[in-house]
């Protein structure tokens, strides 16, 4: 069956206030200098001490200093401390310069007394805190030879003007912007196409369809605006296909379609069920979604090109927010009384571990790019915000609260 | 008298007939007897009945039906639901222009796009019921709000019942 490709009806104020965005989101850019990079792995679960205490700042320069550090303790891998005697030190400076920021920093391993990291940065006053996030990421991966997420994004929803409206915010909930003023009901937004895209589902029109913005340019296309229901659209990890649910032909089913916007292919037929939020594993040959076949809803997971889904989680009662990480592992929602709690499974061994706290309802995972750390919906008193989870120590901070509710955080991969 | 009409006294003495007789469950005042319309619904799978292109544009008018209830996680329609419905499949028969778009709700409970997808399944399910009742397949559209747009708002068993609903909005 062929679907035809259509473009949204988007307005010029729409489409200049998206534009507006784009530009913001831009990184900075960088000069990085190659590092004699000396690999020391840590066990996960175990802390580094790191001291800072040589570091040498001027103007916003000290803000570098303050957000890095930050970023060091939300890693999951350090702990800074303000003493002498820890196992790394960081030595360096960062300086203002009438308009333009330079910074700078030597990463030592005390026991040894070699540099394992030694690099440069250089940029505007106003990415005084992406410099800063670069350059822990930079110290966590020296350090224990994985990626770090203090440069990732965040898209997530938000209800603070009276409408459900994306916004985009850094991995430490900072630089909150805006980035839809549709005044309409937006859910589920998606990074995708190596960051360049987030898919999401609106009411910009009458019934719910499915959008995909480019973030650069601010350009929104609509995926699919039939009859019915279009919703959950994420795009495979090479950004040629779209995975997304559509009832056009009379019922809820998972479609891929290549392009996206393009031709469809129907990957379930469930004239019973519903299905509901795709995601891709990391080689983009199967989809994890949910779906009701069995009654309540359950993860299943498919080949992209279709055939016999197989069931996933066969515990609990309820099973939903399936997130595929980059590490192949799958973190989803499980319903426990009244509330939702995180679980994380190992599709090729079907071993399910429950993550995080208990305390209140966590729902809605994305894993972060490190495959440790999870941002999810939290929800307390009715209230919803965004925190921040390490799946290995069960520590959790919140990341954006306050003014109104905040929904489905998707990390930049 | 009109078929609308001899629907609501039939249903008024079903109605008067059960709350004389308390034992009775309430489930059996409306659609267990009779068909009020005197229509034998033809059994339509939601998934047999392609939607088409393009959604409905047009004067919307909403609020002139009742809304119809749902169980917990179900779309499947109560026999208490389907004088609603064959209500609904009167009018649209007595107003041959008129179009229908059926919106399907959900309580706050559950995940946010899964109570999309169950809005939508409740949706189709009062759609393929007035297709069973003879209304054609292309008047009728369905629209899911999934939890967004709650009637009730407290967060307890009663907002939850009225939450879980299709409601009716006629498009002229």
């Amino acid at each position: 069956m062929n679907f035809t490709r259509t473009t949204a009806p988007v307005s010029h104020s729409r489409r200049a206030r998206l534009l507006a965005i784009a530009s913001a989101l831009c990184l900075a850019a960088f000069e990085p200098v190659p590092a004699q990079d000396i690999v020391v792995r840590k066990g996960a679960g175990t802390r580094a001490t790191i001291e800072w205490t040589g570091f040498a700042t001027q103007g916003t320069g000290q803000t570098v200093a303050e957000v890095a550090q930050a970023d060091l303790n939300r890693s999951g891998w350090f702990r800074v401390v303000p003493t002498p005697g820890a196992e790394y030190r960081v030595v360096g400076e960062a300086r203002d310069d009438g308009g333009a920021l330079r910074a700078q920093c030597t990463v030592y391993e005390t026991a040894s007394g070699r540099a394992v990291l030694r690099r440069t940065y250089s940029g505007t006053p106003a990415q005084v805190r992406a410099v800063a996030h670069r350059m822990a990421d930079d110290i966590v991966e020296a350090v224990t030879g994985r990626k770090g997420f203090a440069s990732a994004k965040l898209v997530v929803v938000g209800n603070r003007t009276g409408f459900k409206e994306l916004y985009v915010c850094d991995s430490d909930g900072h630089n909150l912007i805006q980035l839809t003023h549709d005044r309409s009901i937006s859910l589920y937004p998606r990074w995708g196409g190596r960051n360049e895209y987030i898919t999401y589902t609106a009411y910009l029109r009458n019934n719910p369809a499915a959008y995909r913005i480019h973030v650069a340019t601010g350009q929104r296309d609509l995926l699919a605006g039939f009859a019915g229901l279009n919703m959950s659209p994420v795009l495979s990890p090479d950004g040629r296909s779209c995975a997304l649910v559509m009832s056009r032909e009379g019922n809820p089913e998972l479609y891929v379609q290549t392009p996206p916007g393009g031709a469809a292919t129907r990957i379930t037929r469930t004239l019973q069920a519903a299905e509901a939020t795709p995601t891709w594993s990391p080689d983009g040959s199967q989809i994890c979604f949910v779906s009701d076949l069995a009654g309540r809803p359950q993860l299943f997971v498919v080949s992209r090109q279709g055939g016999a889904p197989r069931r996933l989680t066969t515990r609990g009662v309820e099973n939903v927010s399936p997130n595929w990480g980059p590490d192949g592992r799958i973190v989803y929602a499980t319903r426990v009384g009244s509330q939702y709690r995180l679980c994380v499974l190992d599709p090729t061994t079907g071993q399910t571990t429950p993550v995080g706290p208990e305390d209140a309802s966590y729902e809605d995972p994305s894993w972060a790019p490190n495959a440790r750390h999870v941002a999810c919906t939290r929800v307390a008193g009715y209230r919803a915000s965004i925190c921040l989870i390490d799946t290995v120590t069960g520590e959790t901070v919140t990341l954006v609260s306050g003014s109104g509710d905040w929904y489905a955080p998707d990390w930049t991969r | 008298m009109n078929r609308s009409a001899r629907w609501m006294v039939l249903v008024l003495a079903v109605a008067l007939a059960a709350s004389g007789c308390r034992s009775r469950p309430k489930t059996s005042e409306i659609g267990t007897g009779e068909n009020p319309l005197g229509i034998t619904p033809t059994p339509v799978q939601t998934g047999e009945l392609g939607m088409g292109e393009h959604p409905f544009s047009g004067t919307e008018v909403h609020g002139q039906f009742q809304p119809v209830y749902f169980a917990y996680d179900s779309a499947a329609i109560e026999d208490s639901e389907r004088g609603k419905i064959e209500a609904v499949a009167d009018y649209l028969r007595r107003n041959p222009s008129v179009k229908l778009i059926v919106e399907g709700h959900c309580d706050e409970r559950g995940s946010n796009e899964y109570n999309l997808a169950l809005g939508e399944r409740r949706a189709l399910a009062i759609r393929a019921y007035l297709v069973g009742l003879g209304i054609a397949a292309d008047r009728i559209q369905t629209k899911s709000y999934g939890e967004e747009r709650p009637v009730a708002m407290g967060h307890n068993e009663e907002a939850w019942r009225l939450n879980r609903r299709g409601e009716f909005v006629l498009v002229q």
